[in-house]
C-alpha cells in the first residue's frame, strides 16, 4: 500500500523519478554535513575560538555557547545578583498554581493580582539592577510575558467595545485597533524609545523596558482584539437571549456565559497569535536591547571569540523554536481539553 | 417548598394593586419602517395561563419577547408585577429574574454541564451558596425527570432532555410568570410530549404562563385563554372551548382550519 503510493507520487514519470533521486541526494548530502559540523566534528570544551580551532576538525564550535551559557540567559545580570532572576520566575511560575485549584471560583481576581504582582516583583526586585544590564533569555522572557499580560485584557475590553451600542466607545475602540494594527512593531518601539522620551519633561524618566512593554501592549492588543472580536461573533444570539432573559447584566454576562465560549473557539488562534508576539520581542534588538537574539553579537564580538555568530545565532533560533513549539503543543493540548466531554453515564 | 408559598403570598400583595401581574395597554412596535405591533392589549392576572397562536410573522415572538424587555417598544405600555417598562427602566434585569423564558432553540449555555446551567444564575444574580442553589437545581432536575443526566454537558443530551433542562434552568430563579416561545416546534415529534408533559404539570402548579404553541392539544388543555394574532394584531381571544368549537374571527377559522389539515 505505502510503497505503491509512493511510486505513483515520486516515481510516475522518468523525470519525476530523476527529480526525486535529485533531491534525495541533496538532502543527504546536507544533511550528513551538517551532522558532521554540528555533532560529530564539533568542539564542546575550549576557552577560546583559537583552542576550539585547534582541536576541532571544523566542526560548530559549541564551546562558544557552553562558556557564554550565563550571558545567554542572563545578559549582563552581575554574577553575585542573579539570584534575584531565580526568584522573580520562581516565583512567576508558583502564582500560576491558583489556576489549577478546583474550588477557585473568581480565577478573574487571581489574573488581577498577577497584573500587579509581576511587574512589581519584576520591577522592584529584579530592577535592584539597572535594566541596562538586562538581556538574555530572561529579557525575552520578561518582555513576552508583560506583554501578554496587559495586552489580553486590553484586548478583551477593545474587542468588547468595538460592539458596545455606544457610538463613542464603539469609534475609540474601532480608532485604537485600526491605528496600531496599521503601523509596523518596529516604528513603535522607536516611538516608544526615541520619541516618548522626548516630549516627557527630563525628571521624568520612564525606564526602557517599560516603554517598551507599554509599546508592545499597544500593538499586541490591537491584534488581539481582533482575534476575540473573532470569537465574539461566534457566539449565537441566543446565548445572549438566554443569559440576559436569567437576569444577567452585561458584566457577568460577559465574564460567565460569553468569554468562555469565546476562549474556547480562539484557543489556537490566540496560541499562534502569542508565539509571535514571542518572535516579534527580538526586535528590541534593533534599539539596543540585548534579548536572547540580541546578545549574540556583543557575545561574539569578544576578542577570545571573534566570527561565533553563526554558532550563537543558530543556537537562539533553536531556543526560539522550542519555546514556540512547546506553546504549540500546550494550546493543542488545551484545546482538546476544553472540547472534551465528560464520559458520565446516568447518575443514580 | 414554604418558600414557594411564602413567595405566592408576596406575588398576590403584588398583583393586587392592579389585579393583573401583566397588563399591556395599546402596545406598538416598529422594526424600522415595519409595524410589527399594533395596539395590542393583553391583560395576564396571576396563575393565568394563555396560549399565543397565529401565523408565521404575526409576532407572537416580539410579543411575548417585549414582555422580558428582550425587544423594546416604541408606543403604549407594558407593566410587569407593577413596574412599567420603559426607556427609562433603571433595572430591568431585576425583572427579568422574575420572568422566565424558554426558546425554541433551548439556549443552554453549551461549556457548563446541565447542573451548573442551572445553578449558575442562582449563585450569581440570586447569591445563593452554591450548595442551596445545588440542592434546588436536584429539585427542579428530579421535577422535569433528567436528574440522572445532571452532569452531562448539553450537546450530550437529546432536543427533548435539552429543553425539559432548560425549562429547570428557568424554574430555578423561581420566577413569577414563565414565558416559552414555541418550546417544542424544534423537537422531534417523539419528543415533543416528554416536553409538554413538563409544562402541563408547571400549569396545574398555578404558574402563570404565556405560551406561544401550535401543540392544539395543549392549549385545549390547559389555557385559560388562547389568543389568536395576525399581522401584529391580537385577533381574537377565547376560552378554548370556544376559541376551537367556534371562533368568532374569519381568519382565526381559516387557520384552524390549517392546523387540523396537518395534524
Ligand atoms: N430583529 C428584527 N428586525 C427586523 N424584523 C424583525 C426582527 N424580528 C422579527 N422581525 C419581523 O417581525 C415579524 C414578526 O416576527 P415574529 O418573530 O414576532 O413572528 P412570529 O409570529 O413569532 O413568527 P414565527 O411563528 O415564524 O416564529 C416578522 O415579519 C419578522 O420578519
Ligand atoms: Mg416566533
Amino acid at each position: 500500500m505505502k510503497l505503491n503510493k509512493i511510486r505513483k507520487d515520486y516515481f510516475n514519470t522518468p523525470l519525476n523519478a530523476l527529480m526525486t533521486l535529485v533531491m534525495i541526494y541533496l538532502i543527504a548530502r546536507f544533511a550528513w554535513w551538517f551532522l558532521n559540523w554540528a555533532i560529530l566534528d564539533a568542539v564542546w570544551i575550549a576557552d577560546t575560538k583559537d583552542q576550539a580551532l585547534e582541536s576541532g576538525r571544523g566542526g560548530a564550535a559549541w564551546a562558544f555557547i557552553i562558556n557564554k551559557l550565563r550571558f545567554f540567559i542572563f545578559g549582563f545580570y552581575p554574577k553575585d545578583e542573579i539570584w534575584r532572576i531565580y526568584v522573580t520566575f520562581f516565583t512567576i511560575v508558583l502564582s500560576f498554581i491558583p489556576y489549577f485549584i478546583k474550588g477557585i471560583r473568581h480565577k478573574v481576581i487571581i489574573f488581577l493580582a498577577h497584573i500587579i504582582i509581576w511587574p512589581v516583583l519584576i520591577f522592584a526586585f529584579m530592577g535592584q539592577v539597572s535594566t541596562n544590564d538586562w538581556g538574555g533569555l530572561s529579557l525575552t522572557f520578561i518582555l513576552s510575558l508583560l506583554g501578554l499580560l496587559y495586552s489580553f485584557p486590553i484586548g478583551m475590553l477593545l474587542a468588547l467595545g468595538r460592539r458596545s451600542s455606544w457610538p463613542i466607545i464603539r469609534g475609540l475602540s474601532v480608532a485604537y485597533i485600526e491605528f496600531f494594527r496599521g503601523i509596523p512593531l518596529i516604528t513603535i518601539l522607536f516611538m516608544s524609545s526615541v520619541v516618548v522620551p522626548f516630549f516627557l519633561p527630563s525628571q521624568v524618566a520612564v525606564d526602557k523596558i517599560v516603554r517598551v512593554v507599554i509599546g508592545m501592549t499597544f500593538f499586541q492588543s490591537a491584534y488581539l482584539a481582533e482575534v476575540i472580536r473573532g470569537g465574539l461573533q461566534a457566539i449565537p444570539k441566543g446565548q445572549y437571549e438566554a443569559s440576559d432573559a436569567l437576569g444577567f447584566r452585561f458584566g457577568l454576562q460577559t465574564y460567565l456565559v460569553i468569554m468562555p465560549q469565546v476562549l474556547k473557539v480562539t484557543i489556537s488562534n490566540i496560541g499562534g497569535i502569542s508565539i509571535s508576539f514571542i518572535k516579534d520581542t527580538t526586535l528590541v534588538l534593533i534599539i539596543g536591547m540585548f534579548d536572547l537574539l540580541g546578545i549574540v553579537n556583543p557575545l561574539a564580538s569578544d576578542s577570545n571569540w571573534l566570527g561565533m555568530e553563526p554558532e550563537g545565532l543558530i543556537f537562539a533560533g533553536m531556543v526560539y523554536w522550542i519555546i514556540c513549539f512547546a506553546i504549540s503543543r500546550l494550546t493543542s493540548r488545551a484545546e482538546a481539553k476544553m472540547n472534551e466531554l465528560p464520559d458520565v453515564g446516568v447518575i443514580k | 417548598m414554604t418558600e414557594v408559598i411564602e413567595k405566592n403570598r408576596e406575588d398576590e400583595a403584588l398583583s393586587s394593586t392592579s389585579g393583573y401581574i401583566i397588563s399591556i395597554d395599546n402596545l406598538n412596535k416598529w422594526f424600522g419602517d415595519f409595524h410589527v405591533l399594533k395596539d395590542v392589549n393583553l391583560t395576564v392576572a396571576k396563575g393565568e395561563r394563555i396560549v399565543i397562536c397565529g401565523p408565521s410573522g404575526s409576532g407572537k415572538s416580539t410579543l411575548i419577547r417585549c414582555i422580558n424587555r428582550l425587544e423594546k417598544h416604541q408606543k403604549g405600555t407594558i407593566n410587569v408585577m407593577g413596574n412599567e417598562l420603559t426607556e427609562n427602566t433603571k433595572d430591568v434585569s431585576a425583572i427579568r429574574q422574575e420572568v422566565g423564558m424558554v426558546f425554541q432553540s433551548f439556549n443552554l449555555f453549551p461549556h457548563l454541564n446541565i447542573l451548573q446551567n442551572l445553578t449558575l444564575a442562582p449563585v450569581w444574580i440570586r447569591k445563593m451558596s452554591q450548595k442551596e442553589a445545588e440542592k434546588i437545581a436536584w429539585q427542579y432536575l428530579k421535577r422535569v425527570n433528567i436528574a440522572e443526566h445532571a452532569l452531562k454537558f448539553p450537546s450530550q443530551l437529546s432536543g427533548g432532555q435539552q429543553q425539559r433542562a432548560a425549562i429547570a434552568r428557568s424554574l430555578c430563579m423561581q420566577p413569577k410568570i414563565m414565558l416559552f416561545d414555541e418550546p417544542t416546534s424544534a423537537l422531534d415529534p417523539e419528543m415533543v410530549n416528554e416536553v409538554l408533559d413538563v409544562m402541563v404539570k408547571l400549569a396545574e402548579e398555578g404558574m402563570t404562563m404565556i405560551c406561544v404553541t401550535h401543540e392544539m392539544g395543549f392549549a385545549r388543555r390547559v389555557a385559560d385563554h388562547v389568543i389568536f394574532m395576525d399581522e401584529g394584531r391580537i385577533v381574537e381571544r377565547q376560552v378554548p372551548g370556544k376559541f376551537f368549537s367556534n371562533p368568532e374571527n374569519e381568519r382565526t377559522k381559516e387557520f384552524l382550519k390549517q392546523i387540523h389539515a396537518i395534524s
